[in-house]
């Protein structure tokens, strides 16, 4: 609505109402903008009420007596309710001239959200210590300079009713609003004007602002703060973040703290260092202790997944015999992001084509970026078949597997769905036992997840020490952990969803690096279930020592992402699930996560025990009081043997006996683990969006054996026989 | 329903009942009789697993670097209270629970060999009521700890040879044997042997074959875990890997004894050996069960309904394999009366390692009762029955008493034990506790106030300055105490000055410190 609604709050003003009513109307008029006056009045004693009466008859303002709280703030909160244009002015009875308000009105109607007066300093009398103030807080801590305290303002309406001041102080509330506005992606300009105090304000304390302040700025530096909404995303801080989904930014990895996370973890720093300065041997006993009472319970945990998975077998079954009975199958989708997938994507497109299950039915969504012209190239080259579409998002941030596939999501019409990589060589069974299980779960399963393994296991030693740990994740992990009802962090292909059920908890968090995790979570919360299904899906084992370590990276990235943001309310965790599953998400997930950083810093101790004792022993012994040493101990025999033998037990599972041996490289394993972890520490701060991608194809290249190319050298030098005609 | 029918509807509840109350009965009977420390070694194994938790330097390093940890282990929860400690019922109860569970696992295997009840319930009759099994289920040793695991690995043993997809019965069979292993030596055996009829299972099929070797390895790594780690444990608590071998306390030192005086029957000579062990068992199974457990055997290896037969046999002979090898390389001695010279000292010794074959023969048993029809049960029944009724009439000794009470294991109570039980009125003791100088369950001692070899550095600061750390001196003629204090005149003389001698017999003296 074109036209501006001036919100003045009063009290016992009357002295200057008639003179700035008049210098409004005059300044309105002459830049023939519509306009409004808004008097909130705060319970004037005075003549303030009478007057703005009377003057309404004239001109068009209006009386509001204010309902809420005393104080400026609340009055212009108020008024903004009544108001009926969409850009507000906000001024005060004294010292401030009405006459800027056109240009102010100007600058919104350029493109600004929020404009400010500032007053031009050699005339106000501002107080020294507020000019400091606002300057350390402001221009210095959250680098914006502007005239907070400025009592003329024109902004859009719709900022003060996006952003929440449920908790905001009167003295703090504009130096927040405008921090918040500004971060939320909004526009803010400043118009300078000469300003002469004629008549002064009643004193106000200064500690008291300044206690509101910089409460207000540490508060807005932590706390999460708003954002623009656009139609498939947002804005925040001047940036266009395009996600396809609907998830909450509560639920989403986009900031990794919550402002509860972030004081508890100020909080528990401050505490450690606390107990550091007091009393040093005894904080490190409590820390020493707490990890080795949390490296037993996982222990006996992960001992308990593996007996049940043992004992309780609880994946679904669909045999052979099933699957081949004649019916009607249902429309299945399958979503497949590609990005620099040129050496894998003819592997890919036999995979699908092999895959049993009528064509008619299949529904192939390829999801393509922009910038991917190889792949691009390569598939303009390929005539594919009828059942794939090609879908190509526009590039925008976050470049995240996610958001491609929130992205395809909005296309599939399948019943079911499914996610595969370009690298995946599922069952051609798969689809079909998919559905012949969803049909026999009851409606509380949602998602059902193959097992994953790979299809180069032999190709080095990288590739056989890794399909040993897929073994024990797909084949012993998860199955326990379905036996338990636990939460099931999927895994990242493969996974088969109903699809009305994906869309209804919003798909993937598009900023999460490792979604399919997030995703098994969110599904436990919401109450739904994920089972595993008696088929496999073979992908390629990361053959390449960097770019394994890149993938590793950024899983636990992920893991620690999805830790976080399961643990912003541990409480409605709790609520919305069991004790028992809050506990199994803490070992599962945290306990993952924390043994990569923890696990080196023990073994250094013990290696240094042993190799230094005469030196070191009596220290190190400090800090393991008795019945600590011994489980210390326990956890460290035991418990690094189990963990070792576990995939041992995987790859028998597997059958892949030949594979057991390599089981014995796993500490190396691990090291290389703890290394990604501190790797991935360092990238969640840095940039913890950023989805490195995995390259695949390294199982296609040209390998010739150390003995081929020895042979293939000898043949060149041999000399070649003389023909004789 | 008819008991019958009871017993075939739930038979290891009612086989757990039943040795739970036979193992009470006997627990209580030995107890009142005074013979749960007939042992010498008894109280030993008590005194370890104390001093672990209570002693002048408790800690896990109290283990000790020879004998097998894990009996220890099992017997410290229930020696915390001093009762339970001095009297033994600690360690009774341990070996009483393992005797209840390896009468489920005996049944377990005989029905896992004849898919016969009753066949099952015969074979744990012959377990449960052997007397020699009996009293060694009433005593803190770790005999029974081993034949628990020995009975739990070879049935997940057995359970995997029926079908070699049963991966937990391979997991499981292992667990059981490293628990084996770190029980007693035999238990050794047991993991190499399950190994090797592992690998003969597969070998047909190629050398290379990875099923073998990813099968082989999945056993032996849980398997030799517990040999691994005793290495581990003795290089770094002891200082050398093979401490058990090659200490002064080890088997073969002592043996080295019996060497010297021509006294080491079975070394270098396996027929000896076998003798030996073949009679040991006899005597210990008795010699009723004992043939029908052979008669049983021979038609166990011949049956051919019965798959991997052969393996199986070996497997159950294990514990004879390794007596008489241990026998034969001069690491274990017997001495049984029957082939024992008379002019030996001691004709009574060990008999106890017989025990280990009463699971065998039990097995055996139990398998051949199933073979014919139930008449030869019947008369199964009956030579079960005769042979305890010959046991308890006395016609046949129960061996392991007698080792106990009359052999070389049994513990000797000198009357310097009761001086000391009467007079000791506080302050730390030196005592050689290895020598068993006197019994410090019997004497009353507080565990926490003797210090012995195990309790660095106070031994070696007594020994030199006794007058500084203790109040009283026991020595043994010829024991540690003995020649650090006694033999050199001017260490006897300062022992005198700040000790008065309290007691006196032919081998052993007890100095007071003087009160000023």
């Amino acid at each position: 609505m074109h036209g501006v609604s001036i919100i003045i709050p009063t009290k016992n003003d009357y002295e200057h109402i008639i003179t700035l009513v008049k210098h409004i109307d005059s300044v309105m008029h002459e830049s023939n903008l519509p306009y409004e006056v808004i008097f909130v009045d705060d319970h004037s004693i005075d003549l303030t009420q009478q007057i703005i009466q009377r003057l309404s008859s004239l001109y068009p303002i209006r009386l509001r007596i204010k309902k809420s709280l005393p104080g400026k703030i609340y009055s212009l909160r108020e008024g903004i309710t009544q108001a009926y244009y969409d850009t507000i002015a906000h001024i005060t009875t004294k010292n401030y001239t009405p006459k800027l308000i056109p240009r102010m009105i100007d600058k919104i109607n350029e493109g600004f959200d929020i404009v400010v007066a500032k007053r031009e300093e050699k005339q106000h009398t501002k107080k020294e210590s507020e000019k400091i103030l606002y300057f350390f807080w402001g221009k210095l801590f959250h680098h914006l300079d502007l005239d907070f305290d400025s009592q003329l303002k024109v902004f859009r309406k719709e900022i003060i009713q996006r952003l929440t001041f449920a908790h905001s102080r009167p003295s703090s509330f504009w130096f927040g609003l405008l921090i918040r506005a500004r971060n939320a992606g909004y526009k803010i300009t400043s118009i300078t004007f000469p300003f002469e105090k004629k008549f002064s304000d009643k004193n106000r304390n200064i500690f008291h602002i300044a206690w509101d302040i910089s409460f207000c700025a540490i508060d807005l530096k932590f706390a999460n703060t708003d954002v623009l909404p656009l139609p498939d995303g947002f804005l925040f801080q001047g940036k266009e973040f395009l996600h396809y989904s609907r998830i909450r930014l509560s639920e989403s990895a986009f900031f990794s703290l919550s402002s509860q996370q972030k004081k508890l973890l100020l909080f528990t720093f401050c505490a450690f260092s606390l107990g550091i300065i007091l009393n040093w041997q005894n904080t490190l006993i409590f820390f020493i202790s707490l990890l080795t009472f949390l490296y037993f319970s996982d222990l006996l945990f992960n001992l308990y997944l593996i007996i049940q998975s043992f004992t309780k077998p609880s994946e679904i079954y669909i045999t052979d015999e099933s699957i081949h009975r004649t019916r009607e199958w249902p429309t299945y989708s399958i979503l497949c992001p590609l990005y620099k997938e040129k050496a894998v994507l003819t592997q890919f497109i036999q995979a699908i084509e092999s895959l049993d299950y009528p064509r008619k039915k299949i529904q192939v969504i390829l999801l393509l970026e922009e910038d991917d012209i190889d792949t691009l190239q390569k598939i303009a080259m390929l005539s594919l078949p009828a059942t794939f579409e090609i879908h190509i998002p526009r590039h925008s941030i976050p470049k995240t597997k996610p958001k491609a596939l929130n992205y395809g999501l909005q296309y599939a019409r399948g019943e079911y769905c499914v996610v595969y990589d370009a690298e995946d060589i599922p069952d051609k069974d798969q689809l079909k036992k998919t559905v012949l299980a969803f049909e026999k779960s009851d409606n509380k399963i949602t998602c059902i997840q193959a097992k994953l393994n790979f299809y180069n296991p032999f190709q080095n030693i990288l590739t056989r020490v890794f399909t040993a740990e897929y073994s024990l994740w797909f084949d012993l992990v998860l199955t326990g952990l379905q036996s338990t009802h636990s939460p099931i962090p999927l895994g990242g292909t493969s996974n088969h969803f109903r699809t009305k059920e994906l869309k209804k908890i919003r798909g993937w968090d598009s900023f999460n690096v490792t979604e399919d995790c997030d995703l098994g979570l969110r599904l436990a919360t919401k109450g739904y279930e994920t089972a595993i299904v008696n088929s496999t899906t073979l992908e390629e084992a990361n053959s390449n020592f960097p770019n394994w370590f890149s993938q590793r990276g950024r899983w636990i990235k992920g893991y620690i992402q999805t830790y976080l943001v399961h643990t912003r309310n541990p409480i409605r965790f709790i609520q919305q699930n069991t004790y028992q599953q809050f506990l199994a998400f803490q070992l599962v997930i945290g306990g993952k996560v924390m043994s990569l950083f923890v696990n080196p810093l023990l073994w250094c101790i013990t290696l240094l025990y042993f190799s230094l004792r005469p030196f070191v022993g009596i220290f190190i012994e400090k800090f393991f009081p008795g019945p600590v040493l011994y489980i210390g101990v326990f956890c460290l025999v035991f418990g690094n043997f189990l963990y070792l033998y576990y995939y041992m037990v995987g790859c028998a599972k597997r059958g892949q006996y030949a594979l057991i041996k390599y089981a014995f490289l796993v500490p190396l394993y691990w090291l290389a683990m703890s290394i990604s972890g501190w790797i991935a520490i360092y990238k969640i701060i840095t940039e913890p969006h950023y989805w490195a991608k995995t390259h695949h194809g390294f199982h296609l290249q040209n390998r010739q054996s150390i003995f081929g190319r020895i042979k293939t050298a000898i043949a060149g030098l041999t000399p070649k026989p003389q023909f004789s005609l | 329903m008819n008991i019958y029918k009871k017993l075939q509807k739930e038979p290891i509840r009612w086989i757990a009942l039943v040795s739970s109350l036979v193992s009470a009965y006997f627990i209580v009977f030995y107890f009142m009789k005074g013979y749960t420390l007939a042992y010498g070694d008894a109280e030993s194994h008590l005194n370890i697993a104390k001093r672990v938790i209570d002693g002048v330097t408790p800690g896990v390093a109290q283990l000790g670097g020879v004998w097998l940890p894990f009996p220890h282990l099992l017997m410290i929860p229930l020696i915390i209270p001093d009762v339970l400690w001095r009297t033994g019922l600690g360690g009774a109860i341990v070996s009483g629970i393992c005797f209840v569970i390896s009468s489920i696992f005996i049944y377990k295997i005989v029905l896992l060999f004849t898919t016969n009840t009753l066949a099952g319930i015969m074979g744990t009759l012959v377990f449960m009521s052997n007397p020699n099994m009996l009293y060694m289920q009433s005593t803190p040793m770790s005999e029974l700890p081993l034949v628990v695991f020995f009975t739990a690995s070879l049935y997940f043993y057995f359970v995997f040879l029926e079908d070699d997809n049963d991966l937990l019965a391979l997991i499981g069979a292992g667990f059981f044997a490293f628990l084996a292993t770190l029980s007693r030596y035999d238990g050794w055996f047991l993991a190499v042997f399950e190994l090797f009829v592992l690998v003969a299972l597969y070998f047909p099929n190629g050398i290379k074959n990875h099923m073998l070797e990813g099968k082989a390895i999945l056993f032996s790594t849980i398997g030799f875990f517990g040999i691994f780690l005793w290495l581990v444990w003795d290089k770094l608590i002891l200082g050398d890997a093979f401490y058990f071998m090659s200490s002064p306390f080890s088997a073969k030192s002592q043996q080295k004894g019996w060497l010297l005086r021509g006294e080491l029957v079975g070394y270098k000579n396996l027929w000896v050996s076998l003798q030996y062990y073949f009679v040991t068992s006899l005597e210990n199974i008795g010699s009723i069960l004992f043939c029908i457990a052979c008669i049983g055997l021979f038609f166990f290896l011949f049956d051919r309904t019965k798959k991997n037969s052969y393996f199986i046999g070996l497997l159950l002979l294990v514990p004879f394999i390794f007596y008489v090898t241990t026998m034969y390389l001069g690491q274990s001695i017997i001495f049984i009366p029957q082939l024992t010279p008379a002019s030996f000292p001691w004709r009574l010794f060990n008999v106890r390692y017989g025990i280990m074959m009463v699971p065998t023969a039990a097995i055996f048993v139990g398998y051949l009762s199933s073979r014919f029809s139930k008449i030869f049960t019947g008369i199964v029944l009956l030579a079960i029955l005769v042979q305890s009724a010959l046991f308890v009439g006395g016609k046949i000794p129960i061996i392991t008493l007698q080792d106990g009470l009359h052999g070389l294991s049994a513990a000797a109570h000198p009357d310097a034990e009761k001086w000391m039980r009467k007079n000791y009125d506080g302050g730390y003791v030196i005592l050689d506790d290895y020598a068993r100088t006197i019994s410090i369950t019997g004497s009353n001692l507080p565990i926490s106030r003797v210090i012995y070899i195990g309790n660095k550095p106070y031994w070696q600061n007594a020994l030199t300055k006794p007058e500084k750390y203790v109040k009283w001196v026991i020595l043994q003629k010829n024991d540690a105490v003995w020649t650090a204090l006694y033999v050199n005149p001017v260490k006897r003389a300062e022992l005198y000055k700040f000790y008065a001698k309290t007691y006196t017999s032919p081998t052993i003296l007890i100095f007071k410190r003087n009160s000023t």
